[in-house]
């Protein structure tokens, strides 16, 4: 085995480094700025959008769940009593693509593809593997979808000439999560934590009102909901005791507290540059709900790792002064209880032996989920979603870094009743650098 | 393998960065029936504006040899559409840079005007009676419009000539040139004159001089003849009386007033809405059967359109429009579909629109519109917007 020099090493942590700044560095304000590309599902327009979760790449390859699982390789934001398992100063970020192809009886389907940030995650030991802190940036939810009509209008009853134009119903944007949070390893078998949830974003719905001739003004209506607030989470693991030996069993827990998000909400006409306010400012409270996650780990043996996760919130009692897609504050919500379940799988032949041959410490992973969403088109609808992952993790030459790739393959919705089906591939590319930080280097 | 690996991972992470980035799409109507309308169906409407009668705002009649008014209009018309009329035209005149030496040390003994008649308006059978007015101040011809009356008392000279398109020439009295000849002789001639008034004393014609081939002459000497030319010029309109044909309103170029259109919509018409575009159309009449023999007028070919702001100071030239052979004229502009919108949301403080001659146009050619007609043949609007309530 001939392992490269220590000046080759050096070069590709830099080009790693590089490659998941310039990441962030193109998605992250692009997201922020409620700018990202509208090609996603039209079920993105309820409520505040499509609710979103990226906690690590392997979470994600296996199902999304992850809530009692820790590792050293990987901060999981899931449940931040995992934080604790650090001793490396770990940074980590992914890209997602996302094409979807809807169908609705009786129509030709359509695709629409987007890529966005999966998410950007931080965390280092503040006691190696006792207490650790993270940070993370994900979205919580996110609106990308475009629904264009063609259509004619009379323009002239003179001569009776017709104009094609388009009308192109858009929503961007999203609530994103800007997250702190600390993990303790109370003892043995107990581990505690707590995060700080920042909820910010922007929820943008557009008609833009096409006639590719210069004849005509385009003009667009947009419609914008900025919301802001403050949340936490807690959470814990238990490693149950009696395993045999080489097996392990972990519960885990989370509780999201309810929180209240300040909103405002503005119409403006806009035409190219020209931005002109429509009517008044509207300003009111949202209410996120409370929700609770139960997970199980369980290693039967150390190079597999099996996982099953439950998540719950409690989107029935949504409570909103703005109305949303979805929504009315006077009348019958549309919204329903978020269920998600989630198990899921990873085989890492070289388990714990960092000196296995390179192919052995490559980690499989599988996973499979269904989700009810939290709201619907119809009040005597809801929206489930199913689907299957998988992912690979390479690992690199930096000990602890690792380049993953994830699939997401799945469907949302069906296509009767005037609903629409999703049919969607996800595929994610995921940086996962990890190294020891601020420790000083022994003398001599 | 590792080698392997690195040196394929090294093109692959950037290919695979930007097989993310980018995007394809195929978007279609699907999940219509699942978005709301934050605003209503694209939509056509026809509006007829009525014409609000006449407004106290002049025509841009004056101009310099580079700017503006192109010649300067003078002379009484009883015109069958809009009535009496009458113009005063001034012109002033630089002199020139290589005086002879010789210009400058003998006393002036001739001057006249020769000046470039390039534009008749009236009847062109009888002779016009010209009388020519010093004007006593100085004067600023940039932007100058058609209600703009200078002080001019001195009589000159009067002569009468026949309204014919050529250069004729208007021979200045001894007396003005005595008593002008230190001024024409001059280096500081341009501070020290200040140019001429043309007015008709008689005669049913409006005539126009042009810059280029009109000149103050002067001599000194026998044989050597200086030139001043024509470097600004001015035109004033009044009415003699106000007997304009009660069937038509009118529109004339060069005159004093103007006209207004105003929309019957309100905010409430439509509510918040995005304009994409208006079109505003009129039907000119055909008036030639009112005028006599022996009338000689032509026919504007363009007119503009601005927007006149509730202040009635701040005014915005939208856009000008042909007349067609068939008198329809059609103004179609983003700049229009963009003031209509600023009214709807109340931005821009519009009172009305005006219809204006272009200031190249620089004539006494009117445009008539006959009243009474229905909505359909009179002053209408086509709208196209998406209503956003």
């Amino acid at each position: 085995m001939n392992f490269p020099n220590e000046s080759r090493t050096y070069g590709m942590r830099i080009n790693l480094i590089i490659c998941l700044v310039l990441m962030i560095g193109v998605v992250v304000p692009s997201t922020a700025n409620a700018q990202s590309q509208t090609d996603g599902s039209i079920y993105s327009r309820f409520g505040l959008g499509l609710r979103q979760s990226f906690t690590s790449s392997k979470n994600q390859a296996m199902g999304g769940g992850g809530l009692a699982l820790s590792s050293s390789q990987y901060l999981n934001t899931s449940n931040p009593s995992s934080y604790s398992d650090q001793y490396l100063t770990r940074f980590a970020g992914g890209l997602t693509y996302e094409s979807i192809t809807a169908s609705s009886d009786g129509s030709p389907s359509g695709t629409l593809a987007a890529s966005s940030l999966s998410g950007v995650n931080f965390g280092f030991p503040l006691k190696s593997n006792v207490t650790g802190v993270g940070f993370s940036f994900a979205p919580y939810s996110r609106v990308s979808y475009r629904v264009d009509v063609e259509s004619t209008v009379i323009s002239d009853p003179t001569t009776g000439t017709a104009s094609p134009y388009v009308t192109s119903f858009k929503g961007n944007g999203g609530l994103q999560s800007l997250t702190a949070g600390i993990g303790h390893r109370v003892n043995n078998r107990l581990f505690l934590g707590a995060s700080i949830d920042f909820i910010f974003g922007i929820l943008e719905e557009s008609q833009n009102t096409l006639f590719n001739s210069a004849l005509y003004t385009d003009r667009s209506s947009v419609g914008s909901t900025r919301m802001s607030g403050i949340s936490t989470t807690a959470g814990f693991r238990y490693v149950v005791p009696g395993m045999p030996a080489n097996q392990g069993l972990v519960l885990g827990g989370t509780l999201h507290l309810p929180t209240t998000l300040k909103a405002t909400r503005s119409r403006a006409l806009v035409n190219q540059l020209d931005r002109d306010t429509l009517g008044t400012t509207l300003s009111g409270d949202v209410n996120l709900p409370f929700g609770f996650g139960l997970g199980v780990a369980y290693q039967p043996v150390p190079k597999w790792t099996l996982v099953a996760d439950f998540e719950f919130e409690n989107w029935g009692a949504f409570e909103s002064d703005l109305d949303f897609p979805g929504y009315e504050s006077n009348g019958d919500p549309n919204t329903s209880n978020r269920v998600r379940a989630s198990a899921g799988a990873e085989f890492w032949p070289a388990a714990r032996n960092p000196f296995a041959s390179w192919s052995s410490r490559i980690a499989y992973r599988l996973g499979l989920y269904t989700e009810q969403s939290y709201i619907s088109p119809f009040p005597d609808e809801n929206i489930r979603s199913i689907g299957v992952t998988g992912g690979l993790s390479i690992p690199s030459l930096i000990p602890g870094t690792t380049i993953d790739f994830n699939l997401d393959v799945g469907q949302r919705g069906k296509s009767s009743n005037g609903l629409i089906q999703d049919r969607y591939i996800r595929f994610g590319l995921n940086l996962n650098f990890g190294e020891r930080w601020f420790e000083r280097p022994p003398l001599g | 393998m590792y080698n392997l690996f690195w040196s394929k991972q090294r093109f692959v992470v950037p290919l695979l960065s930007l097989l993310i980035l980018s995007a394809c799409d195929d978007p279609s109507p699907i999940g219509l029936n699942l978005v709301d309308s934050q605003s209503g169906d694209t939509q056509v409407t026809e509006f007829a504006p009525s014409f609000a009668g006449h407004s106290n705002f002049g025509d841009v009649t004056g101009g310099t040899n580079i700017t503006g008014a192109v010649r300067t209009l003078f002379g009484t018309v009883s015109d069958p559409v809009v009535g009496p009329f009458s113009m005063t035209g001034y012109m002033d005149f630089i002199n020139s840079s290589n005086v002879s030496s010789e210009f400058r040390a003998a006393a002036v003994s001739f001057a006249d005007l020769e000046l470039n008649l390039d534009y008749i308006y009236g009847d062109t059978l009888n002779p016009v009676t010209l009388d020519i007015y010093e004007i006593g101040a100085d004067w600023i011809s940039e932007s100058g419009r058609a209600d703009s009356f200078l002080d001019a008392q001195s009589l000159v000279t009067s002569t009468t000539v026949m309204p014919e398109k050529g250069v004729f020439h208007i021979p200045l009295p001894s007396t003005w040139i005595s008593g002008k000849d230190a001024v024409l002789r001059s280096t500081t001639f341009v501070d020290e004159f200040h140019g001429f008034a043309l007015r008709a004393s008689q005669g049913s014609a409006v005539l126009g001089v042009h810059f280029s081939g009109s000149s103050l002459r002067a001599s000194s000497v026998p044989g050597d003849t200086v030139n001043f030319s024509l470097s600004k010029v001015l035109s004033a309109s009044s009415f003699v009386s106000d007997a304009a044909n009660p069937e038509y309103l009118s529109l004339r170029d060069g005159a004093a007033e103007t006209i207004s259109l105003r929309f019957p919509f309100e905010s409430k018409d439509f509510g918040e809405a995005a304009f994409h575009r208006v079109i505003i159309r009129l039907n000119s009449a055909d008036v030639s059967s009112l005028y006599p023999v022996g009338f000689e007028r032509s026919n504007p070919i363009a007119v503009g359109l601005r927007a006149v702001a509730v202040d009635e100071t701040t005014r915005l030239n939208i856009i000008v429009g042909e007349i067609a052979e068939n008198g329809t004229i059609s103004f179609d502009s983003a700049t229009l579909a963009n003031v209509v919108q600023s009214s709807n949301l109340a931005n821009s403080g519009l009172d009305r629109f005006e219809l204006y001659f272009p200031v190249e146009s620089n004539t006494v050619g009117i445009i008539a519109f006959k009243k009474g007609l229905p909505a359909t043949f009179g002053p209408r609007a086509v709208i196209t917007y998406t209503s956003l309530n």
